[in-house]
């Protein structure tokens, strides 16, 4: 997935990654992950050069790992409705936890796009706010 | 680590990522190969099977990013070890690091220390090892059975795994950094990072004594194999006996401090009350809270669950799998009368004081109806699982004995 390594700075280049490319590569519908070491897709030099790579001691060898996530799976149902929990929250999580969630009131739904807003400092914007809440707090008169 | 983040995220980056998610809902099928209805005590109880993750077998979909997988109870069935491809996922933060170059992987020790560090996976191998059974488990693991119910990773109580941990003490690697006077904790950090700048980077801490005590320790091994990437490769803490929040995956920092640990996750979430039990009224406020800690005994059946049928007058065998929390398993006992006597069972092979460990027995149901059992740990410490669920909002550290109910045909 990343087309330019830079060793150095593992952390940027993964997260540059990951916003940089998201689109394409969820436009691309999603590549079933591989359940071995290397991703067979990743045709960077340098990704390749360690995906081979190998460090032993002791008796262990520990091989360099090169893998992808699956897609994060389905929006947010409900078409207009769910426009503004669609737009605001999907960047961080994906939506599966919060459909799986018991059926909270209103105040616990607000208290947790309040969390999410204050202390996780998710970028939802004050007039998504009541939006988000009124579709979390109605989940269950579906 | 401070300083290695990018910049914040746009809203126009979060658009962008919105409506490719639409673009994917539209054209991409289900992959869900299957689906299983937990035994939770209200809606919604359906999850997706998946088997999509890398180096993972199937698994239960709590949520698909950042990634919460159960592991399906049957798993637990097999034996006290969970297998590394079945072994229970959660992380916090989107931003996990989907390749890692054995090559460059560096560990840091630094803070309140003599000789800051900085090792390779190549000097961390050469060290002394130690090897260690130890279960790893959720702090909210069965939070989905808390009622009232709570908000949170609504797992059954497949967050939770046994293996056996391959690595070094941590009172090594300190001793090698050279820990000086006054220091008072330990905190560690792992590759993972928040998708949004300014929220707070996922890192926990232990005290100082605790760090040192020769049990705590750094595995770059699991039940023999490399860790999966999603279960901390390559390098994992491990703290036996205490919950998994502990347990940092992708451990590439360790900073001694010499003031206690303020940062989110120690002086805010994963907080208990400080009451037995880490019990309160739902709705109570007021009480002292402590950071999680230690875990308790618990207990499960792993061959038969509600609704199995056995024939009366026919004996049956029982079993399933204990363990002691932070303390060794002194026995399983189960009742088939509600909890007014319990009869001992025959516990398997010691694999060490924090391991799961397989118990059995047979029973001959009586007669015709339903026959409810249960089944109840007790410690070395002589600490047992108690008859009443505990509740705290944060859905932590549930104990209780466990019960199924058989129908006798």
């Amino acid at each position: 997935m990343p087309k330019e390594v830079d060793r150095l700075e593992p952390i940027e280049i993964v997260r540059a990654a990951l916003v940089a490319a998201m689109p394409v590569i969820l436009a691309l519908g999603g590549t079933l992950v591989l359940g071995s070491e290397a991703s067979a897709k990743d045709d960077s030099t340098a990704a390749t050069a360690a995906a081979l790579n190998s460090v032993s001691g002791g008796g262990t060898t520990l091989r360099s790992v090169n893998v992808e996530f699956p897609d994060p799976g389905r929006l947010f149902p409900g078409g207009d409705r769910a426009e503004a929990i669609n737009n605001n929250c999907l960047a961080c999580h994906s939506a599966g936890m919060v459909l799986t969630q018991p059926y909270l009131s209103r105040a616990e739904w607000q208290s947790e796009v309040d969390k999410m807003r204050n202390i996780y400092k998710a970028p939802i914007a004050a007039e998504d706010v009541a939006a988000i809440v009124d579709y979390l707090a109605s989940r269950e008169n579906k | 680590m401070t300083d290695t983040r990018g910049n914040l995220v746009s809203r126009r980056h979060f658009f962008h990522a919105a409506g490719a998610f639409a673009a994917m809902a539209a054209t991409s099928p289900g992959r869900a190969d299957d689906f299983v209805d937990l035994d939770l005590p209200s809606e919604p109880v359906r999850r997706e099977l998946t088997s999509a993750f890398p180096q993972k077998g199937q698994m239960i979909l709590q949520r698909g990013r950042p990634p919460l997988l159960e592991t399906p109870f049957e798993v637990f069935d097999r034996g006290v070890f969970t297998p590394n491809d079945q072994f229970f996922v959660r992380w916090h933060w989107a931003v996990i690091p989907q390749e890692i170059d054995v090559a460059t992987f560096k560990l840091a020790i630094h803070g309140h220390v003599n000789n800051p560090l900085s090792l390779t996976l190549a000097d961390v191998l050469a060290m002394p090892r130690v090897e260690m059974a130890a279960v790893n488990q959720c702090s909210g693991n069965s939070r989905g059975q808390f009622q009232p119910r709570v908000a949170g990773g609504q797992w059954d109580n497949g967050a939770m795994g046994n293996a056996r941990w391959t690595g070094v003490r941590l009172r090594d690697l300190l001793d090698r950094a050279g820990v000086k006077a006054g220091a008072i904790a330990v905190r560690f950090n792992g590759l993972d990072e928040p998708v949004v700048d300014g929220a707070p980077d996922f890192m926990k801490s232990l005290d100082i004594d605790h760090a040192r005590d020769g049990e705590v320790m750094v595995a770059f091994a699991m039940n023999g194999e490399q860790l999966p990437l999603l279960n901390g490769f390559p390098l994992r803490l491990i703290v036996p006996g205490w919950y998994s929040t502990y347990w940092i995956k992708t451990l590439n920092d360790i900073e001694v401090l010499d003031a206690p640990d303020t940062n989110y996750w120690m002086a805010t979430a994963y907080r208990i009350p400080d009451t037995p039990h880490a019990n309160v009224a739902p709705g109570q406020t007021g009480f002292k809270s402590v950071p999680i800690n230690r875990m308790v005994p618990r207990s499960f059946f792993t061959n038969v669950k509600s609704g199995d049928p056995v024939r009366s007058g026919a004996a049956v065998l029982l079993r399933g799998i204990a363990f002691g929390g932070d303390r060794g398993v002194a026995q399983v006992e189960i009742s088939t009368d509600q909890g007014q006597s319990w009869q001992n069972t025959s516990l398997g092979r010691d694999e060490g004081k924090y391991s799961f460990r397989q118990w059995s027995t047979q029973i001959t149901p009586p007669q015709s109806g339903k026959l409810m059992l249960q089944a109840r740990c007790t410690n070395t410490q002589g600490e047992a699982q108690p008859a009443k669920p505990n509740w705290n909002g944060g859905g932590f550290m549930r104990n209780v004995i466990e019960s199924v109910e058989l129908s006798i045909i």
